[in-house]
């Protein structure tokens, strides 16, 4: 963080511009970006899509594609004008004094090559290697990501290892040649939380022990501010807030930080927050109003300063720079964010749903192994009372919800809507009401509405399928169902592709109200929306919730956001229950040293080794109070209280003193 | 709660133009010059079948002089404008009239290939499983026999009719279709709307045309134009190899083989029909490109 | 293994489709081997001595064990035993196909990779401009539009590939040049579109933003997995291949295995339709196999799981 030559910064960005060709059109993404980054330091560019963050990595990189130009500003590495550098030159800096961690390591790594011979090749290429010398050198940067096996993993081809480890591939590859600048676009993208958590700490240790300068890219706040030492917030092609990382969460200056923050749940424990959503959404590019861009979502919006002509950055008053006329005011003060009322106590609540244990096995690709996706869950879904559902990927949780929709069946165990067993029945083969009960809205909102029909037309299919035949009252309830997801009825004569992601969600939720549902199952309802807009949905789905007497079953593996929400919750881990309960006993005081990982989301080791054991408990290789028996029998179920259960040799008053012995913790201080 | 406020009702101006344009095949046409030209050659060629009787300066079947050269004066009067074939009858007139089988069997072979190939592709998809097995494997087996041996093999055995050709087309070209619904069903049956449709109570025939073949047409759409191509080709090449419609019918491929053995010498003979084909082929080759191109932007 | 299993699953039904079409009916091919005139009596007769009055099943089995073992019966139109009629006809052909894979690949390839490098340049728009065009051209009318320009304007090639003087590579032109015409454009598309595909992945842009040099990205790590697509279209487009050479040895009269099918089919000589359909049938399987395996080489992803 101490700047060894303050007066020359490594990489300067000076007044940026860029756009991008359309149909013959210059659409501007990025207008007037000025940064610098000093050597050994860190900053983090934080932004929604559209925001023009990634442009601005590849207007560093001098790598926009054909349909992208830099229409003014300039950007210096180390005191060189890019803009001044040949191909050739251009090609001596890539890898070797700038390196780059990719998105999704999966698809940044070539296929068919192995990875030995994708980190040998920067070496040869930059360093003059001999092939012995490379090849030890790329050994020596693979142990330094800390992969196990390093000989086995050179010769590996990327499909052989899982996302943690390819991540890492791609992280020991941006080192090989020692660059002076690594730039990181998304770097924990598609990774699971406890696995991105170590991504993050490997990061910051090997830029720390290097003097490396980074530039990091990212939709995620949190994640920046706690890689980075400096920030910038970018908005719809602008810069619109710089600060320390500290500063912009403590104190943010722009009103959109603030929404950030204010829509985010709170990442200590403060209690179950509401989220203050940011209204509207980002402008498209070349859609940008005149003024501040952020205007119209903007609370503190006056049509004399913020409409009348561009704004420029100015000091804030907690040191850093602000793109906005009203920052400084009394309005810097964040709002209070009110708290959530809690579900019916447990005993006052009927039990709407019960899985016993639950168990899906089906046969794989080839058919001749079966896979378990489930196994022995039990869990109970009480009326009033929001149940999320929680594991990485692979934990089997969505399968879990197509089981209880009825898009697929159980193998074993039941499922008891009400007292009836309906675990083997497919939606199809289920009764009218059974069907209507139980609803869901699905993660990938550009494929959950129907692309070739409209709106209305799916919504009202869904009305006269529950049972509604005469058109007068169908029409009717269109119009209140519209009305209650917020959506327009001139939306409802559109198809999916014209409306954007939040209204495709609100569209989605309406359908599925439309058979007057008992329990909403919702799989991951707002992981693919951005971040401004997430919050809306999910306040959406409380308070529709609370309105209709509809039981909620959110499905995540965001932890952070259910904790804001949730009644009870249910720990699942490769397919098994690790533990379920009220979410207050959970969070507080953890029984399973996987839930608590999961609380604490601690560093600790890549729960993605290859092997998983064959028998005993599936969780015994990562667990820190690992026992003998772990490894031999596969951990008893145990009720701890009133549907509190934990699947765990361990026993209460162990785990409970396990927990204060002071391990790594940001959700209780 | 702020929530409640109503957010901007299209995602963008340019964002909706793109989405009706590529609903509206018409307009995504206007859009590629190249597709509009394979819609002019197709248009040109389907008015030259309807007005045959009108645009023909001779019966196709009366024979006048033999070998006549182009521009050559008839014994009526008029002119052979193309000149006149081995049997004396009038190429302009064959051409013309031969339109008529062309437009009408290519189109026919190809629909009942997409009829039944879409049908058993659907099947296939959303049921997987051992029907789909069976269905695919019956397709591997049609696909792995050349494609012309098998018009030979077929058509020498049944003898050759319209029907027939029709019969046989239809059979070398609906695996492949399967095959593409196939594909796009597998696809499409994992799409979060078709469990929401199996959520609502939807049975399995509405599910398949009214949720998943609608999103195929743009593809199927495409596809067909350039299996059209296709298929005029295939009863030209049935014409050329002696199988195609028995004479004395006019048909393009059928006058390309009978003029074939004096091509070196009089090539008028066979320079016509051999250019209708190809503009007709081309016409679905640059259509199918056209829809393709407008699609993918 | 698997694929080999599935060829000769092919090959088997293959040829038990053929003995229904042809062989199910003793009437039917007493027929085509006597005549539409011979009497009733003398069919029974001709039946009964060729072992046709067996159950269809067993007739099967022995026709063929027949197959398996080369022996595909006595060639009616010839007069002689089929095999000694189809294999040096099919050694004809396979030269002709030889010679057109020698020419379409080394100009297909290279033109669909330059294209494919840089979308929308004059390479680009030149390679798919005449690959449009040349997709509605079949084999027939390139050998019209050909013959017309070469022969009969230029006097430069024959225009007939009989060949009674003995083997003359003049006379192999026409039809090879007709078959390159006809493919390699749309070689060169397909090749393009999986080249402009690979171009655009995280990958390739990863390997730039590493400092590789053009040809490295090109060779290294563009090219292999650019191949994958062409390479399977080529094996499949054996079978659409054969159908080209069939019209293009009738048309220039070529003693290859398509005329030879041609002249069996008009003339109803029933074994050797059956041999020559056999035999190109297998030899599609066999390619058909091989561009498995050759897919299975160029994507680590199948040949290690």
């Amino acid at each position: 963080m101490t700047p060894r030559t303050a007066a020359n910064p490594l990489l300067r960005i000076e007044s940026l511009n860029v756009a991008y060709r359309r149909d013959g059109d210059a659409v501007p993404v990025l207008f007037d970006v000025s940064l610098s980054l000093r050597q050994g330091e860190a900053l983090g560019i934080v932004g929604e899509s559209g925001s023009g963050k990634s442009t601005l990595a590849m207007a560093v990189m001098r790598h926009l594609g054909r349909a992208g130009r830099i229409t003014g500003g300039r950007i210096f590495f180390d005191g060189v004008d890019m803009a001044s550098l040949s191909a050739r030159e251009l090609r001596r800096l890539y890898g070797a004094r700038i390196g780059m961690v990719h998105q999704d390591a999966g698809l940044a790594l070539n296929p068919s090559m192995t990875i030995g011979a994708q980190l040998t090749e920067v070496a040869r290429a930059h360093l003059g290697s001999t092939r012995a010398e490379a090849s030890d050198l790329a050994r020596t940067h693979l142990r330094s990501v800390h992969l196990p096996d390093v000989d086995r993993i050179m010769g590996a081809y990327p499909f052989q290892l899982s996302g943690g480890q390819q991540q890492r591939v791609v992280i020991a590859m941006a080192l090989v040649a020692d660059p002076s600048l690594l730039l990181l676009d998304e770097p924990t993208s598609g990774l699971d939380a406890t696995t991105a958590t170590g991504i993050v700490a490997l990061i910051r240790t090997l830029a720390a022990e290097r003097g490396m300068a980074m530039l990091a890219i990212s939709h995620d706040l949190h994640l920046m501010a706690r890689l980075c030492d400096r920030v910038a917030v970018m908005y719809a092609g602008q810069v619109v807030e710089e600060n320390r990382a500290d500063a912009i969460l403590a104190r943010p200056g722009h009103p959109y930080t603030r929404g950030l923050l204010e829509c985010l749940p709170p990442t200590s424990g403060a209690g179950r927050q509401i989220l203050l959503p940011v209204p509207g959404q980002a402008p498209s590019p070349g859609d940008r109003p005149a003024g501040c861009a952020f205007g119209p979502r903007c609370g503190l919006f006056t049509p004399d300063p913020c409409g009348a002509g561009a704004i420029s950055l100015h000091l804030s008053a907690s040191g850093g720079l602000v793109r906005c006329p009203k920052a400084g005011g009394t309005a810097d003060a964040s709002p209070v964010r009110g708290l959530r009322p809690p579900g019916p106590e447990i005993g006052a609540a009927p039990v709407l749903l019960r899985v016993e244990a639950l168990g899906k096995q089906y046969a794989d690709r080839t058919g001749r192994r079966m896979v378990t996706a489930n196994e022995g869950i039990s869990f109970t879904v009480r009326r009033g009372r929001m149940t999320a559902i929680v594991g990485e990927s692979g934990s089997g949780k969505s399968t879990l919800a197509r089981i209880v929709c009825g898009l697929e069946t159980a193998t074993e165990g039941r499922l008891l809507l009400e007292g009836v067993d309906i675990a083997d029945l497919l939606a199809e083969r289920r009764t009218v009401a059974q069907r209507a009960a139980v609803q869901m809205v699905f993660q990938n909102t550009e494929m959950s509405l129907n692309p070739a029909w409209t709106i209305r037309r799916q919504i009202m299919r869904t009305l006269r399928a529950a049972g509604r035949p005469d058109d007068m009252g169908a029409e009717h309830r269109y119009a209140q169902l519209m009305d209650a997801v917020r959506l327009p009825l001139e939306a409802g004569e559109r198809r999916a592709g014209e409306l954007s992601g939040g209204q495709r969600q609100r569209a989605a939720i309406a359908r599925a109200l439309a058979a007057s549902p008992r329990i909403l199952v919702a799989d991951e309802p707002v992981s693919a929306l951005d971040v401004s807009v997430q919050a809306a949905v999910v306040e959406l789905l409380m308070s529709l919730s609370r309105e209709r007497d509809m039981t909620l079953v959110v499905i995540s593996h965001d932890l952070p956001l259910m904790r804001s929400i949730a009644d009870d919750l249910v720990v699942l881990y490769r397919g098994r229950l690790v533990e379920a309960g009220p979410a207050g006993t959970l969070l507080s005081a953890p029984v399973h040293p996987y839930t608590r990982a999961l609380v604490a989301a601690a560093d600790r080791p890549a729960t993605s080794a290859q092997t998983v054991p064959d028998k005993g408990c599936l969780f015994a290789p990562h667990c820190p109070d690992r026992m003998e028996v772990c490894s031999l029998r596969a951990p008893p179920e145990r009720v701890l209280g009133q549907d509190h259960r934990v699947a765990c040799h361990l026993p209460d008053n162990h785990a409970l003193g396990a927990f204060g012995e002071g391990r790594a913790c940001h959700g209780h201080p | 709660m702020t929530e409640g406020q109503v957010v901007p009702p299209a995602a963008s101006p340019a964002g909706l133009r793109l989405n009706v344009l590529t609903r509206l095949y018409p307009a995504v046409l206007f859009r590629s010059p190249v597709g509009l030209a394979g819609a002019a050659i197709l248009l040109f060629w389907l008015a030259v079948a309807a007005f045959a009787p009108w645009i023909a300066p001779f019966s196709p079947t009366r024979s006048f002089m033999p070998v006549a050269p182009m521009m050559a004066a008839a014994p009526g009067g008029g002119r052979f404008w193309l000149g006149t074939d081995l049997l004396g009858r009038d190429l302009l007139s064959r051409l013309v009239w031969g339109t008529r089988s062309v437009v009408v069997y290519a189109p026919l072979a190809t629909a009942s290939a997409y009829v039944i190939g879409i049908a058993l592709g659907l099947w296939a998809g959303y049921r997987r499983g051992v029907t789909d097995m069976l269905l695919s494997r019956t397709a591997d087996l049609v696909l792995a026999f050349p494609v012309v041996p098998l018009y030979i093999v077929l058509l020498s055995k049944l003898g050759s009719s319209g029907f027939n050709i029709v019969f046989a087309i239809t059979l070398s070209t609906t695996p492949g279709v399967m095959r593409i619904m196939r594909g796009l069903t597998l696809d499409l049956r994992e799409q979060a709307y078709v469990a929401a449709a199996r959520l609502r109570g939807e049975g399995t025939l509405a599910i398949l045309f009214l949720e998943i073949l609608p999103n195929a047409r743009a593809t199927l759409i495409a596809d067909a134009c350039m299996r059209l191509g296709y298929v005029v080709t295939a009863i030209g090449t049935l014409g050329f190899l002696g199988m195609g419609l028995p004479p004395p019918t006019p048909d393009w491929g059928g006058m390309i083989e009978e003029g074939r053995v004096l091509a070196i010498l009089f090539p008028h003979l066979v320079l016509p029909p051999c250019l209708a084909i190809v503009s007709l082929a081309l016409g679905c080759s640059m259509l199918a490109d056209g829809l393709r191109r407008g699609e993918g932007r | 293994m698997k694929r080999i299993a599935a060829t000769l699953l092919t090959a088997v039904a293959a040829s038990i489709l053929l003995f229904l079409l042809f062989e199910l009916s003793p009437r039917s091919v007493a027929i085509a081997t006597l005549g539409p005139f011979a009497t009733p009596e003398q069919q029974t007769l001709w039946l009964q001595a060729h072992g046709y009055m067996q159950p269809p099943q067993v007739r099967y089995c022995r026709w063929l064990g027949h197959f398996l073992i080369g022996d595909f019966g006595q060639s009616r139109a010839f007069a002689a035993p089929v095999s000694s009629v189809l294999w040096p006809r099919l050694g004809h052909s396979l030269i002709l196909v030889a010679c057109f894979f020698a020419i379409t690949l080394p100009v297909a390839l290279p033109l669909g990779i330059a294209a494919g490098l840089r979308e929308g340049s004059a390479v680009d728009r030149i390679v798919s401009a005449i690959a449009v065009a040349t997709s509605a051209l079949p084999p027939f009318a390139s050998a019209v539009l050909l013959s017309a320009l070469l022969v009969t304007r230029l006097h430069l090639v024959p225009g007939t590939s009989i060949m009674t003087e003995g083997w003359d590579w003049r006379q192999v032109v026409l039809p090879v040049l007709v078959l390159v015409l006809s493919d390699v454009g749309y070689l060169a598309r397909i090749t393009r579109t999986s080249m402009a595909e690979i171009m655009a992945t995280p990958y390739i842009r990863a390997a730039i933003l590493k400092g590789m040099s053009p040809a490295r990205i090109l060779f290294r790590h563009a090219l292999r997995n650019a191949m994958i697509t062409p390479f399977t279209i080529i094996m499949l487009q054996v079978n659409w291949a054969i159908g080209g050479v069939v019209v293009v040895e009738a048309f220039y009269s070529f003693h290859g295995i398509g005329t030879l099918l041609l002249q069996a089919a008009l003339r109803k000589d029933l074994p050797l339709l059956e041999a020559a359909t056999f035999v190109l049938v297998m030899i599609a399987g066999i390619t058909q196999m091989l561009a498995d395996i050759g897919y299975a080489f160029l994507n680590p992803r199948i040949r290690l799981s």
